[in-house]
């Protein structure tokens, strides 16, 4: 065999070398091609553009009746249209698959017209059919559908839902409800849903729905993202951007990170800490925006069934009204808000939050609550609590020692619960702090177990719901050992509300909120709930490439996008650089914010430049080890061979 | 001429355990990798238990917290602040006592039950008898079978149904990490069973407790250490991942617990040291327990030295 | 895992190839001894079913109560939804359907997606073994290499250096490295992307697409490389001094073999393994393990699911991980253990 020289092996090294640079430049040349693709799609004219929010949980599913996340519902109401929305200026009821609607003189029997013109996603047109079946559905009595939709049609008769002609259907209710002018339901369209039976409802995945959307669904990956793309046929107008993509971060700070970055456009659930890291950042504005959320302190009220019958080892301490205003006043909601929200929240009165101007309650001067330890201690003192050993006060042999527990998954009542703790014990009451999951907490609370605890509710432009939660009707029912849980987490129960809240029901207008203040007031009073404070959701968009955002309310500082109920800049948005002619003769398009800023190219996908040096570099650097060592290989065989 | 002095076989005994210790001190001070984990150990220690005088307790309380909250490293402050505006030095040193604490409790809990069944296991194995061969396979099955069951999903059942406090989380970790030591112990003891004065223990009539506990025991106890000095480094670094998951204890500021705030409040936007400090201590504290676990077993195995 | 873990699992495998060698010079048969070890896995396996079916009916689960929110569904109603995820049915029944189910495939449906759980798993399993994968070729590859050459030269300037490397990476919590990695090169110098396995916008077709994919996996896979190669590197390193002492290598260098053909020629294949076995038992392992990787990296593979399951919690989800990562680890060992006996001629004579 003949001797490999030494030139040969030199020839050989100097190939290798060839083929590894020859790589690491070609790596770079042929990545370089990609964002010239991703560059047409976000900076090109028209509506080619991609809008990417993300956010902190991906969709569960595309089955409006399973959803039961934020981001759940925002997507459904993309691809569904409702009868009316809450509107954008004042959350009064805006028109949308119905275009009009009237009641009879006894207040019992609605009609509304629906729109012409309108077809589902599969071509077949919409008709008052659909709708007819829609509700029929959602009213079959003890079904989940009931349970889903409830809140707005807890009243309708099921047998009275019934079409007359194509655009025109009917409903009696069973009492006035002026509720029924604004019917968050999405409406399904008949020939799909009328092969679902009930017993498959649940599981039922629909993962190519038909709606009559303003987008649909082209791409859905669980645990990662959901894409739609825009209804170019929509009635309300063609929207703004072509795509719309919803992206699922498991890694907080990465979606900070990916704002920055351009990954993403929108960024929904940052923490409040996250969320002010990125004051500053190029091309990104924050919208610190007031929401309909608010966080209590929860009170074992004398946890019962709905018979009465007393269920739950709750201290009877907090039975005493003394107990809980003591407890309320030892608790600094401005320094809450100021350590935990960094600012990002307003101190808390009663349920119905300041966004809902009218329903928001303002306690009369000198009956309000405020940070006051010395008057929290005279309360207990005054009450015949005495401080005892430890530091905790003690009344006829009992201690005054509590149990707070919150559920787990949140990044703030961890945070709130050792300062309230170290506030009650400022005043003599003892606190163990427990941690627990949603759905123990859920039948903990649900058994009476408990003394107090903290958690949250949002609230919707119709406080129905939140107002019932205080309801004796909504307290457990059931038997032991696990009572079925109602709405009610406060088994607080007073006849009076009760009547006010079957009051409230049948009017509307001032004399509606005139009659919620009222029980507001009662529920001031009694403290069945130490209302924290109403916290703000914190938004961060990028600006600098996309304007015609339609805020609600309409302010600066208002929703952006994850709206109560309300999807109105979805259909308003448009990129930066293009003209408003694009969106605003779009239904609910009048009051989008511009903003005139130029757009920044920041193409943000496959590879881009400083990408392709890493891949490049790290390719470079494996190819070249694995060079030298086959030279080397080389080199020592044949010298092997020869010996 | 001196007269002869009569000492008793405990005497004998203690005497030849200074002896061996002080052996074992010489050996092991020429390991530099030893001395250098050792020293780490030391000092992690000194800090720990030390840490009411280097740090006020108070700072830990969020609701007493008065610093800038992600602020940079300041004078009152040389490592900067948690979202909390609680100095990270502060938690790093108070923390330095829970993850300490998790890490030998649990390794303890882990040790008594792996050595339980590694003992039992080899002295019943090697009987000569039906009943004994038994007893050793359904423990090694049994053994076997936790060696097999994934950590993690085990874990998070275990602090659902009881709740994430302290002590599930050293009873999941503990009861999760003794197969190992099992099987190394049971080993071992099968090597000491076959040794003669075991046989000779036999000869006399010693029942199986005292055979165990008098022979096998003290003989695998050099084993025994070095592997519990290993397993604590593992513990502490699964307390760790238990604390980041959201399974640890919220309320006592481990350095896990630490990591998991700074996953959720603001890495590469503030203070990056609350993110870096806690892992530095953790390499640091792992690193020492396992350079000295290898230099002791290195000590008492003498095949394996000079590594 | 730890290390002492580990040490305990490479013991038990070291043992068992010693009861084989015995076996074998005993003459019970190559085929037989695989036939036992075949059918003890499966005994585990069975064992692993039985406690995750016990495992999770310990848990309060109740997905009705998501889906009635409130008292408008009467308990018939509720439990009726509960049959649907087999809750409600008395024990002995959830049993056997649970082992009639899972042996066809059928693990339930899940909780928060409403879907099969199979189908949850099966699109969070391709990811998975991409990354699991790619970072245990690299690491073993990388580690073994580091592991042969600091053995050989034990107490050379590498050596030391290696040593002093493997032992940090091997103390570090892996999602540490994840987290600091992401803010060096993901926020610091925009280099690679924050999270996901591909960009949401953009050409993903053909080379593009397997590029951005690419793009994306490096940074979770130079973590999980990293983490894992300090172990191989020091278990390789271990076991090559272990046959440094052996007389069979003073006869080939008293041959007149140079240096590296004795090492590789020789040295190494027998020190390889101990290497061997503890590769294939970190890859049952490093399937479950991932799961705090592809948390920070927003991965979509088993472990995210896992995440996502127990933040939930969605126990059906749970337990069909729990299964697929206890199988998987099975599996490994029993792959371990028969290539043990393949690869070493002293079982092989009988």
């Amino acid at each position: 065999m003949p001797r490999p020289t030494a030139r040969w092996r030199r020839r050989r090294a100097a190939a290798c070398l060839a083929l590894c640079g020859g790589l690491v430049l070609g790596v770079p040349a042929v990545a370089a091609a990609a964002p010239a693709g991703a560059a047409a799609a976000t900076s090109g004219p028209g509506r080619s553009a991609t809008f990417v929010v993300g956010n902190d949980g991906a969709v569960d599913g595309l089955n409006p009746f399973v959803g039961q996340t934020s981001i759940d519902f925002e997507v459904y109401g993309l691809i569904y249209d409702n009868l009316m929305d809450y509107g954008q200026t004042n959350y009064q009821p805006a028109p949308r698959l119905a275009t009009s609607w009237s009641v009879s003189a006894n207040q019992l029997v609605w009609t509304y017209h629906i729109r012409h013109g309108v077809y589902w996603s599969d071509g077949v047109p919409l008709t008052a059919a659909d709708v007819a079946y829609t509700f029929w559905r959602d009213t079959i009595p003890n079904s989940v559908e009931f349970a889903d939709n409830s809140a707005y049609v807890a009243n309708i008769v099921h047998s009275s839902v019934k079409a007359i002609g194509r655009y025109t259907v009917q409903m009696t209710v069973t009492k006035p409800t002026p509720n029924m002018d604004l019917l968050i339901v999405p409406i399904l369209p008949k020939h799909i849903w009328d092969h679902v039976s009930e017993k498959d409802l649940t599981t039922f995945a629909n993962n190519h729905p038909v709606g009559t959307g303003p987008f649909r669904v082209s791409q859905f990956t669980i645990n990662q993202s959901v894409t739609l793309m825009a209804n170019p046929h929509y009635w309300g107008g063609r929207p703004g951007i072509s795509t719309l993509i919803f992206q699922n971060f498991t890694n907080p700070s990465a979606e900070a990170i990916a704002l920055k970055n351009g990954s993403i456009d929108f960024a929904e659930g940052l923490t409040y800490p996250l969320f002010n890291s990125l004051k500053g950042a190029k091309g990104v504005t924050l919208d610190n925006a007031p929401s309909g959320n608010f966080d209590e302190l929860s009170f074992n009220n004398g946890a019962a069934t709905v018979t009465g019958k007393k269920i739950g080892n709750g201290n009877p301490a907090l039975l005493d009204i003394n107990v809980r205003h003591a407890i309320t006043y030892a608790i600094d909601q401005k320094e809450l808000v100021r350590r935990v929200f960094l600012g990002d929240a307003e101190p808390a009165t009663s349920v119905i939050p300041p966004i809902y101007p009218q329903y928001y309650y303002r306690p009369a001067a000198g009956t309000a609550y405020s940070y006051d330890q010395a008057k929290a201690d005279a309360i207990l003192t005054a009450d015949g609590w005495k401080m005892g050993p430890g530091g905790i006060r003690v009344k006829d042999g009992r201690q005054l020692s509590l149990r707070l527990f919150y559920p787990s998954g949140s990044p703030t009542y961890n945070q709130d619960a050792p300062y309230i703790k170290a506030w009650l014990n400022a005043v003599g009451i003892g606190v163990t702090v427990t941690e627990m999951s949603t759905n123990t907490l859920t039948q903990v609370i649900g058994n009476g177990d408990y003394d107090m605890f903290i958690w949250g509710w949002g609230v919707e432009p119709n406080p129905d719901f939140q107002l019932s939660v205080f309801t004796c009707a909504q307290r457990s029912s059931g038997s032991p050992p696990n009572y079925t849980p109602g709405w009610s987490d406060n088994f607080f129960c007073d006849k009076r509300y009760d009547q006010l809240y079957e009051a409230q029901k049948s009017v509307g207008g001032a004399a509606r909120a005139r009659i919620v203040q009222q029980m507001q007031q009662i529920l001031y009073t009694d403290d069945p709930y130490s209302v924290l404070y109403y916290y703000n959701d914190d938004q961060a968009y990028r600006s600098d490439l996309f304007t015609g955002f339609a805020p609600q309310p309409d302010k600066p500082n208002g929703l952006v996008l994850f709206q109560e109920v309300s999807w109105w800049s979805y259909r308003c948005m448009r990129p930066v650089g293009t003209s408003p002619s694009l969106t605003d003769r779009n239904v609910g398009c009048q009051h989008e914010t511009g903003m005139t800023r130029t757009a920044v190219a920041a193409a943000a996908g496959p590879p881009t430049g400083a990408g392709v040096v890493g891949i490049g570099a790290l390719a470079a650097i494996v190819l070249g080890i694995a060079g030298v060592l086959v030279a080397r290989r080389r080199a020592a065989a044949t010298a092997y061979d020869r010996e | 001429m001196s007269e002869p002095v009569t000492i008793s076989a405990r005497q004998i005994g203690w005497q030849r355990r200074r002896e061996a210790l002080e052996d074992f001190w010489l050996q092991y001070r020429r390991d530099r990798n030893g001395m250098i984990g050792l020293v780490i150990l030391v000092l992690m220690i000194a800090v720990a238990l030390a840490a009411p005088l280097l740090a006020s307790s108070r700072g830990l309380n969020p609701a007493l917290a008065t610093y800038p909250a992600n602020a940079d490293p300041g004078w009152h402050y040389p490592l900067g602040t948690d979202s909390d505006g609680r100095s990270v030095l502060t938690e790093l040193i108070w923390g330095s006592r829970i993850s300490l604490l998790i890490g030998f409790a649990a390794t303890a809990l882990s040790m008594v039950i792996g050595a339980l069944i590694g003992i039992v296991a080899g002295h019943f194995g090697t009987l000569n008898h039906w009943f004994g061969r038994q007893t050793d396979n359904v423990l090694m099955r049994f053994t076997d079978w936790f060696l097999v069951v994934p950590f993690l999903p085990l874990a998070i059942v275990l602090a659902r149904t009881l709740g994430p406090s302290l002590h599930v989380i050293i009873i999941v970790i503990g009861i999760t990490s003794w197969p190992g030591t099992a099987r190394i112990i049971r080993a071992q003891a099968l090597a000491v069973e076959n040794r003669p004065y075991l046989e000779r223990a036999r000869a006399l009539g010693a029942g199986h407790w005292h055979q165990m506990s008098k022979h096998v025991l003290p003989n695998v106890m050099p084993l025994l250490i070095a592997n519990t000095i290993l397993t604590v480094a593992g513990t502490i670094l699964s307390e760790t991942t238990l604390s980041f998951l959201g399974l640890g204890d919220p309320t006592r500021a481990s350095w896990g617990e630490m990591l998991n705030g700074a996953f959720n409040n603001g890495v590469g936007t503030g203070n990056a040291l609350w993110l870096i400090a806690p892992g530095i201590a953790i390499i640091a504290v792992v690193m020492g327990f396992t350079l000295v676990g290898h230099a002791t077993e290195a000590v008492l195995d003498p095949k394996l030295r000079e590594r | 895992m730890s290390g002492a873990f580990l040490d305990g699992a490479l013991a038990a495998a070291q043992e068992r190839r010693g009861e084989e060698e015995r076996a074998a010079r005993g003459g019970s048969g190559l085929a037989r001894s695989l036939g036992v070890k075949v059918l003890s896995a499966a005994v585990t396996l069975l064992f692993v079913l039985v406690f995750n079916f016990f495992l999770f009916r310990v848990l309060p689960a109740d997905p009705a109560r998501n889906l009635a929110r409130g008292t408008t569904l009467t308990a018939t109603q509720m439990a009726a939804i509960n049959k649907t995820f087999g809750i409600g049915l008395p024990l002995w029944q959830q049993f056997t359907n649970y082992f009639v189910q899972t042996f066809h495939g059928n693990l339930g449906i899940s909780f928060q997606y409403h879907i099969p759980v199979s189908q949850v798993i099966g699109k969070a399993l391709w990811p998975t073994i991409l990354l699991v994968g790619t970072s245990t070729v690299l690491s073993t590859v990388i580690g073994v290499w580091m592991g042969i050459r600091g053995g050989w030269k034990h107490g050379s300037a590498f050596d030391q250096i290696s040593n002093g490397v493997n032992n940090t990476l091997y103390a570090m919590p892996d999602f540490w490295l994840g987290m600091v990695l992401l803010i060096a090169f993901s926020s610091k110098w925009f280099l690679f992307p924050a999270g996901g396995m591909n960009s949401v916008t953009g050409n993903l077709s053909g080379l593009h697409g397997l590029l951005d994919l690419l793009w994306h996996l490096t940074l979770p896979c130079v973590v999980l490389t990293l983490v894992y190669l300090a172990e191989y590197s020091l278990v390789m390193r271990s076991s090559l001094i272990d046959e440094l002492g052996n007389d069979y290598l003073l006869t080939a260098r008293a041959k007149g073999l140079r240096d590296a053909m004795v090492r590789s020629r020789h040295a190494v294949p027998n020190a390889l393994l101990p290497s061997i076995t503890l590769i294939m038992l970190n890859l049952g392992f490093v399937i479950s393990g991932a799961i705090t990787t592809e948390t920070v990296f927003s991965w979509p593979g088993l472990g995210l699911a896992s995440y996502n399951a127990l933040n939930f919690p969605d126990y059906p989800v749970l337990e069909g991980c729990f299964l697929l990562f206890s199988a998987a680890v099975i599996v490994a060992n029993l792959i371990a253990d028969l290539l043990l006996t393949v690869l070493d001629p002293r079982v092989r004579q009988a």
